[in-house]
């Protein structure tokens, strides 16, 4: 069941200088009886990496894809797409032919997926698959292995090693290394990674986001990073959008959402998620699961499973109500989830001297 | 109770041969070695976690533990009898191979593959049964089977029982896998990334109920995860050890809060630092002076660690550092700064 | 609870023909092809029975085809009814296909599972065994044999004509054992002690199977033309009826290729030869998706998980991640 989600955009969702707007955007399979992307509203703000949280059937990978408007056939992408690259144009994406929707991809937005492995020809050497991409976008191939190169070097590989190397060749943090510098060869605007670090080690994880970190300083990048790792992204990212079933629960700055969650699936979440600081005792597993798109209940989509219910939030899907600067929830509790709902880290925050806004017991 | 160890690794060594082919001329060749020397003992209800980067030899050694794999050094021994010299009937003992086989079990990473697509939960449950039960009846064995699958968690279990694995979410499906190990009584499960696969929220649940389970089946756990938040979840939780492994050796081993609050070795510190928590505090630069891991088929010399290893100095080039007890509480680590008068305070840095 | 014996033969009749015969009658493929393959069987049980036997001189000489009702697909110069020749041999050629793509079929299953899943010595002594028997020139030695033995029985002629056929089967079905040992519940039976044999026909079996009965299908086949093929040399005795013995004669004394107006005579066991082959192919087809577990359930209307979804259409949740 499709719903409005957004009338107007809150301020917490509007951007000074946004790289992109997505308004409504909707994905369905089988015309419009069931969305897997239910009606999401966002702007990103250019230069500032945002991490996209949820769990597996949250729709994140679907937010990913929409923003190139690469959703896999036979699905339909409808809503607004507005693209800025920041020389004053407006590129409504959607309404792209074939050929402008290639150069866009790879050029001004570029996309990083999942299992680098399979996103290899494993014939090809990796800098035929550099040559192959620079020149199907008819860019100038010396300068762009040059810059290759570069790129490799920033990610701490050895370009001459791995230009010459097999994919299999690398291992998997190389390979997915490689796969970053492949994605930015073009120079675009704005990355967007579909759970990057997955397969790998957690040593490997932690480096690539430093790498990324760099990297995006120093060539000026908007990063979108779509994870079901929430702690892993929120060391990274400048804000953190929180996605349940197919659609946007929460929005904020990392501090905000981390110290601050409003919603009730996102403090539950932090709550079931084991980190090390943590005390033991207190995790709690989410009960329940999430719907399928199929059976996307009334109202609210976390209702069945939220202990703050009550009949508004079954019949009722809650617009975005503003919990902080900058911060969006899209429920109508936003004050008993916040009482309600401790978070079982909480005293950690306090002694880091963080701010306690005087809910905390 | 005994106090003797359930297994008990003593220098164990697990290395497999790339044999060159014919074509190949003078390279030799080449030994990967998985586990290099790995002592260990795994007690009563114990739960022992095994944490490190993938190629460090940690499903080997679980593999080992649980005499899926032999080793190619060294002994494993189930309660004091050395397994393989069982299997090779070489002992004079009268513990059986196949007594030791059923005692100890496997949960595997992707529940999906770990159960027979074209069999029924009650079919594939009810194989267990027929190797350690087998005088039961068929409606007995069907009501051990419900049972617990209600104390899974599976209800109504008789509907469960008659579904596919695909008809199953994938944390149902590990819940099987894990009944499936329990109904043969073992001794002691490896669970090989037995949460990975799973969706974050349901971590905590599976790991709570293989540690409720635990006491009821009086077993052990071998608990093998790259993510060290899980790891000291259950650790902690089952009151164990993680052992941390590095390229095929145990580098520091300990009670969970221990060893992650107080690393003895620059490893396990490089560890914390990699695994992600929500204090946002500046991740900083890279403690480690190089990214990727050394090829298993060419160890660096001395230390393992040293090529990679913020404190290293030049004697942990030369030197194999031998494991130190660091206190009464059993917590061990292989590294030279635990020893004062070690030369190492007065060797250089390395800095490349 | 007790499980009485009446209802462990519900269960059975349930699971191992009902459901399947929900799954396989599903698809137009099978349906069409069981339909096929009844219309033999038929002519190889009841026809039989009640049609007469060919014989020279049973009705008048080279009558064409649909005429009279007496011979309806005509006669041959010496006035043998061409269908009667076509029924008669029914049952000799279907003996001879089962036996010939069952022996096949089996004997590279056993093969094939125990070199696969054994490995070592046991491996490659029967891949040895698989590849000799491979590398035999296939005609001659059939040739060779055929005229040692003489044989009449056609299950021993199906077995002879497969008699180096399964070679090649057995080794693709190595190459499937060898991954699916790999695979973790094959790992977890072993961790249990589950014996060899048992792991073998709970556990690897089940899942080849839908290769082996397209397999199955593809040796029925082989059997059928390399019969015909040898029975239009003359290398198999005549004494056995052959749709490829009256392809022989139609060519040879009827002039069938000459336009002298006797096509019909080469036409109908052409037929006869083709339909079979069609209707094995399309039961092949069809029947491995009865060993699909999904689809089985799917059928019997099963399937209530939320997130169950079927082999054949892209669902959304596989779209998901």
């Amino acid at each position: 069941m499709a719903v409005e989600q957004t009338r107007g955009v809150p301020d917490a969702m509007a951007a000074d200088d946004p790289i992109i707007q997505l308004r409504n955007a909707a994905v369905t399979y089988d015309h419009g009886e069931s969305f897997v992307l239910d009606h999401v509203s966002i702007d990103i703000e250019r230069n500032e990496m945002v991490g996209v949280v949820g769990e597996s059937g949250s729709g994140k990978s679907m937010l990913a894809s929409a923003m190139l408007d690469a959703i896999p056939d036979p699905g339909l992408l409808e809503g607004q797409i507005t693209y800025t690259p920041g020389d004053g144009s407006e590129i409504d994406v959607l309404d792209l032919d074939d050929e402008e929707l290639r150069s866009l991809r790879w050029e001004e937005i570029s996309m990083v997926f999942q299992g680098a492995m399979s996103s290899f020809n494993p014939t090809m050497k990796v800098d035929d698959h550099f040559r192959e991409t620079l020149r199907a976008h008819d860019a100038d191939v010396d300068a762009g292995l040059e810059r290759a190169a570069e790129l490799l070097s920033d990610l701490y590989l050895e370009p001459e090693r791995v230009l010459g190397s097999y994919p299999h060749e690398l291992s998997g943090g190389m390979q997915q290394r490689a796969l970053i510098a492949l994605s930015l060869v073009l120079e675009p605007e704005l990355l967007v990674m579909d759970e990057p670090t997955a397969a790998l080690d957690l040593l490997m994880q932690r480096s690539i986001l430093l790498l990324l970190e760099n990297l995006q300083e120093k060539y000026d990048l908007t990063m979108v990073f779509i994870t079901h790792d929430l702690p892993l992204v929120a060391a990274l990212a400048d804000r953190m959008a929180i996605m349940y079933a197919f659609r946007l629960a929460e929005v904020g700055e990392t501090r905000d959402v981390i110290e601050h969650a409003a919603h009730p699936y996102t403090r539950a979440l932090l709550n079931s998620t084991p980190n090390l600081d943590a005390p033991l005792e207190e995790m709690r597993p989410i009960e329940g699961s999430s719907p399928a798109p199929i059976n996307m209940p009334d109202g609210c989509a976390y209702h069945p499973r939220c202990p703050l219910a009550t009949s508004e939030c079954r019949s009722d899907a809650p617009a975005f109500e503003e919990s902080g600067p900058g911060h969006a929830t899209a429920c109508y509790h936003i004050d008993e989830s916040i009482d309600q709902i401790p978070l079982n880290y909480e005293d950690m925050l306090d002694n880091d001297g963080s701010q306690s806004d005087g809910d905390d017991p | 109770m005994s106090s003797q160890p359930v297994l008990s690794l003593d220098g164990v060594e697990v290395h497999f041969e790339n044999k060159r082919g014919l074509l190949d001329f003078g390279a030799e060749d080449e030994t990967v070695r998985a586990v290099d020397g790995v002592t260990i003992d795994i007690e009563e209800r114990d739960v022992v976690s095994l944490i490190g980067e993938s190629g460090c030899g940690k499903t080997t050694l679980g593999k080992t533990c649980i005499g899926l794999q032999r080793p190619t050094g060294g002994t494993v021994r189930y309660r004091g009898q050395d397994m393989w010299d069982i299997r090779d009937g070489k002992s004079q003992s009268d513990l059986e191979w196949s007594d030791i086989r059923q005692s100890l079990q496997i949960i595997h990473q992707d529940p999906g593959a770990a159960l027979n697509p074209n069999r029924r939960l009650i079919s594939i449950l009810s194989e267990p049964l027929r190797q350690v039960s087998p005088h039961l009846s068929k409606s007995e064995k069907r009501e051990r089977i419900y049972s617990l699958l209600e104390h899974v968690g599976m209800n109504p279990a008789a509907d469960f029982a008659e579904r596919y694995p695909h008809q199953l979410s994938g944390g149902e499906q590990q819940r099987v896998a894990l009944c499936r190990a329990l109904l043969m009584n073992p001794d002691v499960i490896l669970a090989d990334e037995a949460i990975s696969a799973l969706d974050v929220s349901l971590r905590v649940e599976m790991m709570d109920l293989m540690l409720d389970l635990q006491d009821e089946f009086d077993t052990s756990y071998v608990f093998i995860s790259h993510d060290l938040s899980n790891a000291r979840y259950f650790t902690e939780h089952g009151d164990g050890k993680i052992g941390v492994m590095y390229l095929g050796q145990l580098v520091e081993s300990g009670p969970a809060e221990q060893l992650i609050n107080e690393p003895k070795h620059p490893y396990t510190e490089v560890l914390r630092w990699a695994t992600p928590d929500l204090s946002l505090q500046q991740t900083g630069e890279m403690p480690m002076r190089k990214i990727d891991i050394p090829d298993p088929i060419d160890p660096p010399s001395g230390c393992r660690f040293h090529t990679r290893c913020p404190e290293a100095r030049e004697v942990c080039r030369q030197q194999t550092p031998e494991t130190y007890q660091v206190d009464g509480n059993g917590q061990r680590a292989a590294c030279f700064r635990r020893d004062e008068s070690h030369e190492y305070w007065d060797s250089p840095e390395l800095t490349d | 609870m007790e499980v009485t014996t009446s209802e462990r033969l519900r269960d059975f009749y349930e699971e191992f023909i009902y459901k399947p015969g929900l799954v396989a009658w599903s698809d137009w493929r099978t349906r069409i092809g069981f339909l096929i393959a009844l219309v033999y069987v038929l002519m190889g049980t009841v026809g039989v029975m009640f049609y007469r036997l060919p014989n020279s001189n049973q009705s008048p000489r080279s009558v064409r085809p649909f005429q009279t009702l007496e011979a309806p697909l005509g006669t041959t110069g010496s006035g043998v009814d061409v269908l009667a020749m076509i029924i008669h041999a029914t049952p000799p050629m279907l003996l001879m296909i089962l036996s010939g793509g069952l022996f096949a079929t089996t004997f590279a299953v056993v093969v094939g599972t125990v070199a696969g899943y054994k490995g070592g010595s046991v491996d490659r002594g029967l891949t040895t065994f698989a590849d000799i028997a491979m590398s035999v020139p296939g005609l001659p030695l059939i040739m060779v044999l055929a005229i040692v033995f003489n044989p009449t029985n056609p299950a021993l002629i199906g077995i002879l004509i497969t008699v180096n056929y399964w070679a090649g089967l057995a080794r693709a079905i190595r190459s499937q054992i060898l991954t699916l040992r790999e695979e973790s519940y094959v790992e977890a039976s072993r961790t249990m002690g589950v014996s060899t044999m048992r792991i073998l026909i709970k556990d690897i079996i089940p899942n080849i199977m839908p290769y082996v009965l397209v397999n199955f299908a593809n040796a029925a086949r082989y059997v059928v033309f390399a019969s015909v093929g040898l029975y239009y040399l003359g290398i198999l005795p005549t004494s056995v009826r052959n749709w490829g013995i009256q392809l022989d004669q139609a060519y040879r004394n009827a002039g069938a290729l000459t336009g002298a107006g006797t096509l019909y005579q080469l036409v109908f066991p052409m037929l006869a030869i083709m339909l079979i082959a069609l209707a094995l192919i399309l039961l092949a087809q069809g029947m491995d998706r009865v060993f699909n577990p999904r689809v089985r359930t799917r059928m019997a209307g099963e399937s209530k998980s939320a997130d169950s979804d079927d082999g054949d259409d892209v669902s959304v949740t596989e779209v998901l991640n």
